[in-house]
């Protein structure tokens, strides 16, 4: 054989294959074709735009991460106080320079620990703070001028944003110097989540007094995180939720401007969160249709300032997208959506834990949740280059039609004279509602595919131990520490410290100012709240259903029709359809659940009835009496149904409607089933449940009675 | 949308744009800030624009399958496995053959072979074994191929089987043998990537083993050739390293007449980054693996167990590992466009550059003296050391990391009493005609410090 034969050998170009291949529609009406070409570059309008300069297609800044990689920021809620600050001290020890809180549901709405209401809510799902003194604890020892503090709170977001100021002025810091972001996105709490307590306007009110307040006294403080994530949590698709988030902060952006300050005193300091869900190239791309589009929006109010109209954002992988099923699958998921929010330029991330379906991290899971970033961050060498799939023409062409999308919704929320208007209205909610809905009917029908939910199933369980939160027992030291903060305080103080805010509400005071006086005074979260609660009023969402999505989308599946037959077949013997009160109770507001549920339970022919929110059990019990309903289905996502359900069925048994058949349905752990079954409910429905199946079992056992 | 929402924005130059991160770099450097050069010297800037895209032209096969290894049992268990592994959506199955004769008709009762991909390894090679295999492929529509690289054996171990001579001779049979199989060599790119080779010389050898393969057996084996490659953890030089294979074997074949544009390639995740402690790591590490197999191309992709290099083979992991692929296959969408990776001018460039070195490193083998005689003279060997050992002194001065090994360790992790085989293989010290080429993980050493401190 010769040797050389190679010598005088170029390199030769591959062949494209050609053959025609079906196109796939996303859940965002994007028709994606099986190959991409440079021809379909001719549409896009974005190319040749960079890093570090308008309109960031790229990133944020011009080296993106080969010079400083995203911040690994982890969430972390802990019930009390001192707990939470034993986690931030372990952090802080091992390098972490952020910090992440949670507060409990009582706390987001405005209520003390012993408010009637809250009485299992108290420490679930974050930390309880009533006043100044809980905060106290929170950041004992933590430099507030030294630690990064990002605070998730827009409901009681005035209290809270007192409570730390006054804790970090005690510990002697110049507020100058504190850092940090706090939520206080409220508009998509009307959206999604619910956790507000005023009205719109009055809380756009609290937003640009807020604004004020930390313009000019807490420069390096970030005012508000305007947030997507919640809307794709809620099953928003991402063109919603892109166009909603954008049109969120236009919103917060006027209001800015009408109270008075100019734009490049507040833009530099908005920053954004977006949820990251499994369509890896959507998610990138949203990413950087969102920095363009943002750009876009923000040249209007002609800023001076490059950083008014770049667009910092944070990203948490979908809680949404993981399942209780199985439970090591969701390593793959949240690794794949981690590595989206990367690519896509991300400015800090949490990554969730293998259990976050279903409860609190544990000290594995949260291990190999941030071994995932770090796993990236190190290993595979993702960070050195900027953006390292621009110029894809799938991307790219993606992008430009994510933008198109979006741009459409924003022009249609323009219509109706901005967000604050269209929330009054009720169309964002109803939008995301039935692209939740939608979305469950393809999962339901197989056309979408989980891993081990509809498809690939196991049939074992995986002994994993969720961190369980005793209620009771941080409720008691709330009420402990509540009592001792209201003995020991000047209550005269404190009542003139309260009737000032309630006569700034009426008077455009900054109620910032006077809340933290307040607060000074040690006047607890649930006066604060009510001090204004008297001028602002508190709000209660109108409940808006839609029928058709879901049978649409369903119709030729089999279970389906079977369920409709079962629904027929017991009107015949019952004399009336079968009828249903879908319940939430406690502070929990992520009603996307209950709303999926109930527009479908009416597609497969239920009457069906959807409580009010933030019902306590004894309303949900009379509700259901008064309605005369066969079922009652309790949606519990936060944790408080080992409370809250058994209460629910005292009650029934006190009016002796123990025919009254209770069902629950949400996030419940399976280490809870075997005791709520023995308070008495009949069936539990898991996330990933199929609608149908559900109301197939509930009808079997009906119809046996 | 009709006009252009973007046109009040200002494009940036490549100057431009260097110019705003030297100003924000702020007298800083430029070059040691924000470029790095990769261990085969390839050099990655801060960015690449519209002016990097040289390469545009990729080859994505239509269709990823999910791969699963069945070892042969009774014929009936393992026609049961095999159904169920279908029903997995696992449409290439490697079926090892440790017998020296099989009931094909019972293996695949009830089974429709037109779509799947079987690989067969067999460990005897039996006149009437292979007769049986093509007779079957021979009467059936079948995609039968035989898992066998008598070159890859003979350098992982240092020795032929029986002789230079007699290993060609059988091998000649077993190829007129099995005149139905799709192809007969699945040439295991891998041993070169898992001892430590980086990725300009895996590919430069690797079609230097394929070119002896055209040396010794003739052109016709060009076409019965497909390559077994393991991918490591630098995301976007794997998936550029799949297309530079297509394109240097289809240079290399074109060049005997006979050019492959569609070369068959089978993905798996290395084992050298692989580690026992924090081994959930793993899972981590071969889901990006597994993504840059897919986005760069792989026909087929075999997933890394685990748990597998401390435990025996059992059903958990190798469920996770399959859903993993599953859930590439289904939830993330990421084969709905077969060719995200035409247009990025990253990639572009990347391939252009490893295309450009690993040909000139082929070239520079054939013309020194080829593929078996750099072996004989242990020079391949020597070379790859010199890689290793380099990525190992990186590794030692935590340059180079492995969560949880080298760096952010679980300090109360106890991997002692959880090991049922040893995740340290030794080599049996016979003599041997050359130096084999081992395969080796990075964290080995630190692993057995550990285990003896714990």
């Amino acid at each position: 054989m010769s040797r050389g034969k190679f010598k005088n050998i170029e390199l030769e170009q591959l062949d494209n294959p050609s053959k025609k291949l079906s196109e796939f529609e996303t859940s965002e009406g994007i028709m994606l074709k099986s190959r991409y070409s440079i021809k379909d570059l001719d549409k896009v309008k974005h190319m040749g735009f960079g890093a570090g300069v308008e309109p960031f297609l790229r990133g944020p800044y011009s080296s993106m991460y080969t010079t400083k990689p995203w911040t690994i920021r982890q969430y972390a809620g802990f019930s009390t106080a001192e707990e939470s600050n034993d986690f931030y001290q372990k952090n802080l020890k091992s390098g972490q320079k952020g910090l992440s809180v949670a507060f409990d549901l009582a706390t987001h709405r405005g209520y003390d620990s012993d408010h009637e209401r809250v009485s299992g809510d108290v420490g679930k799902a974050g930390v309880a703070i009533d006043t100044v003194e809980d905060m106290k604890i929170l950041f004992n020892k933590i430099p507030l001028d030294k630690m990064s503090v990002s605070m998730t709170m827009n409901g009681a977001v005035l209290p809270i944003m007192a409570f730390y100021i006054v804790a970090a002025q005690e510990q002697g810091i110049n507020l100058s110097e504190l850092k940090g972001t706090i939520q206080n996105d409220i508009l998509k709490e009307y959206m999604v989540r619910n956790t507000y307590i005023y009205p719109p306007t009055e809380s756009m009110r609290i937003i640009s007094d807020i604004f004020k307040f930390t313009s000019e006294k807490m420069p390096k403080f970030n005012s508000i995180s305007i947030s997507g994530y919640h809307m794709q949590e809620a099953g928003a698709t991402n063109d919603i939720e892109l166009a909603y988030t954008l049109c969120n902060g236009i919103e917060y952006v006027k209001n800015g401007i009408k109270s008075g300050l100019s734009i490049d005193e507040f833009a530099p300091r908005l920053s954004f969160f977006w949820g990251i869900g499994m369509n890896h190239f959507m998610e990138i791309a949203k990413l950087r249709a969102g920095r363009l589009l943002w750009s876009k929006l923000i040249k209007k109010f002609d800023p001076k300032l490059k950083k008014s109209s770049m667009l910092r954002t944070h990203c948490q992988t979908s809680g949404w997208s993981l399942t209780e099923q199985d439970p090591f699958n969701n390593i793959t998921r949240t690794c794949i959506e981690a590595s989206a929010a990367i690519f896509g330029g991300t400015q800090s991330l949490h990554t969730n834990s293998l259990d976050e379906a279903i409860a609190l991290p544990t000290e594995f899971s949260s291990r190999i949740a941030r071994n995932t970033q770090l796993h990236l961050q190190h290993e595979t060498k993702i960070t050195k280059t900027v953006d390292p799939w621009g110029g894809s023409y799938y991307l790219e062409s993606l992008t430009n039609d994510l933008v198109d999308k979006a741009w459409t919704h924003i022009e249609e929320i323009e219509s109706y004279g901005g967000m604050t208007k269209a929330i009054e209205k009720g169309i964002p909610k109803m939008r995301i509602e039935q692209s939740a809905t939608k979305k469950q009917a393809k999962i339901d029908s197989k056309r979408d595919i989980i891993v081990g939910l509809n498809e690939f199933k196991v049939n074992y369980d995986e002994n994993i131990q969720y961190l369980e939160i005793n209620n009771k027992k941080v409720k008691d030291l709330q009420l402990k520490r509540l009592k001792e903060v209201k003995e020991s305080r000047d209550d005269k103080k404190v009542q003139v410290s309260l009737e000032n805010l309630t006569s700034g509400a009426v008077n455009n005071e900054n109620l910032l100012a006077l809340a933290v006086e307040a607060a000074k005074s040690r006047a607890t979260i649930g006066e604060i709240s009510t001090a204004l609660e008297k001028v602002f009023t508190r709000y209660s969402a109108k409940i808006n259903t839609f029928t058709g999505v879901y049978s649409k989308e369903i119709k030729d599946d089999s279970t389906f029709k079977e369920a409709i037959d079962l629904a027929n077949e017991f009107s015949d013997l019952d004399g009336r359809r079968p009828r249903i009160l879908i319940a939430k109770m406690g502070q929990d507001g992520h009603d996307r659940g209950a709303k999926v549920i109930a527009t479908s339970y009416a597609d497969l022919g239920f009457d069906v009835d959807i409580g009010p929110l933030f019902q306590t059990p004894q309303e949900a019990a009379k509700q259901a009496i008064e309605n005369d309903v066969h079922i009652l289905g309790i949606s519990s996502l936060a944790g408080g149904h080992k409370t809250l359900v058994p209460e629910v069925i005292d009650e029934l048994k006190k009016y002796k409607r123990e025919d009254i058949m209770v069902i629950v349905g949400g996030v419940v752990p399976k280490q809870d089933y075997s005791f709520l079954k023995d308070k008495g409910v009949t069936a539990i429905f898991g996330p990933g449940t199929k609608i149908s199946e559900t109301a197939k079992t509930i009808l079997s056992i009906l119809m046996n009675k | 949308m009709a006009y252009n929402l973007f046109k009040e924005f200002e494009l940036i130059s490549e100057k431009a744009w260097k110019q705003q991160i030297q100003f924000d770099l702020d007298g800083k450097d430029y070059n040691s800030e924000t470029n790095w050069t990769s261990s085969e010297g390839i050099n990655v800037k801060p960015f690449f624009t519209s002016e990097y895209k040289s390469i545009n032209k990729f080859y994505i096969p239509d269709n990823w399958n999910i791969s699963q290894t069945v070892y042969l049992k009774e014929e009936s268990i393992s026609n049961e496995e095999i159904k169920k592994l279908i029903s997995q959506e696992v449409y290439d199955l490697t079926i090892h053959i440790q017998r020296d004769c099989v009931n094909l008709d019972l293996l695949f009762k009830e089974v429709d072979l037109t779509y799947l991909n079987l690989y067969f390894r067999i460990d005897h090679f039996k006149e009437s074994l292979l007769s049986t295999l093509n007779n079957y492929a021979k009467e059936n529509k079948t995609n039968f191929h035989l898992d066998y690289d008598l070159l890859g054996g003979y350098l992982s171990t240092g020795n032929w089987k029986f002789s230079y001579k007699e290993d060609i001779e059988i091998f000649k049979g077993v190829i007129n043998n099995l005149s139905h199989f799709k192809s007969v060599v699945q040439l295991k790119s891998s041993n070169f990537q898992d001892s430590g080779a980086n990725i300009i010389q895996e590919i430069a050898y690797s079609m230097s083993q394929a070119d002896e393969y055209v040396n010794l057996f003739g052109k016709e084996i060009i076409k019965q050739l497909n390559f077994q490659i393991a991918i490591g953890s630098n995301y976007f030089f794997e998936i550029a390293k799949i297309q530079t294979y297509r394109i240097l074997w289809k240079t290399i074949s074109n060049s005997y007449g006979y050019p492959i544009n569609d070369v068959h390639i089978i993905a798996t995740p290395t084992i050298r980054n692989k580690t026992i402690y924090d081994y959930n790591n793993n899972i981590i590490r071969s889901t990006s693996e597994c993504m840059a197999a897919i986005l760069g191309g792989a026909n087929s992709v075999k997933n890394f167990n685990y748990d597998s290099i401390y435990k025996n083979e059992n059903e958990f992991s190798k469920r996770i590992s399959r859903n993993q692929l599953l859930i590439l296959k289904h939830e993330c969408h990421i084969d709905k466009v077969k060719n995200p990776i035409s247009g990025s001018y990253y990639i572009s460039y990347l391939v252009d550059e490893i295309s450009k070195k690993s040909f000139a490193l082929f070239k520079e083998l054939d013309s020194s003296s080829g593929f078996l005689n750099l072996l004989k003279k242990g020079i391949l060997q020597r070379k790859i050391k010199e890689s290793a050992q380099k990525e190992q002194v990186n590794f030692d001065a935590k340059k180079e990391i492995l969560v949880g090994s080298n760096l952010y360790l679980n300090k109360d992790e106890k991997m002692n009493g959880q090991l049922e085989i040893n995740p340290f293989p030794t080599r049996k010290s016979e003599k041997t005609l050359i130096e084999p080429i081992i395969k080796k993980r990075l964290a080995m050493l630190i692993e057995k410090t550990r285990l003896k401190n714990e």
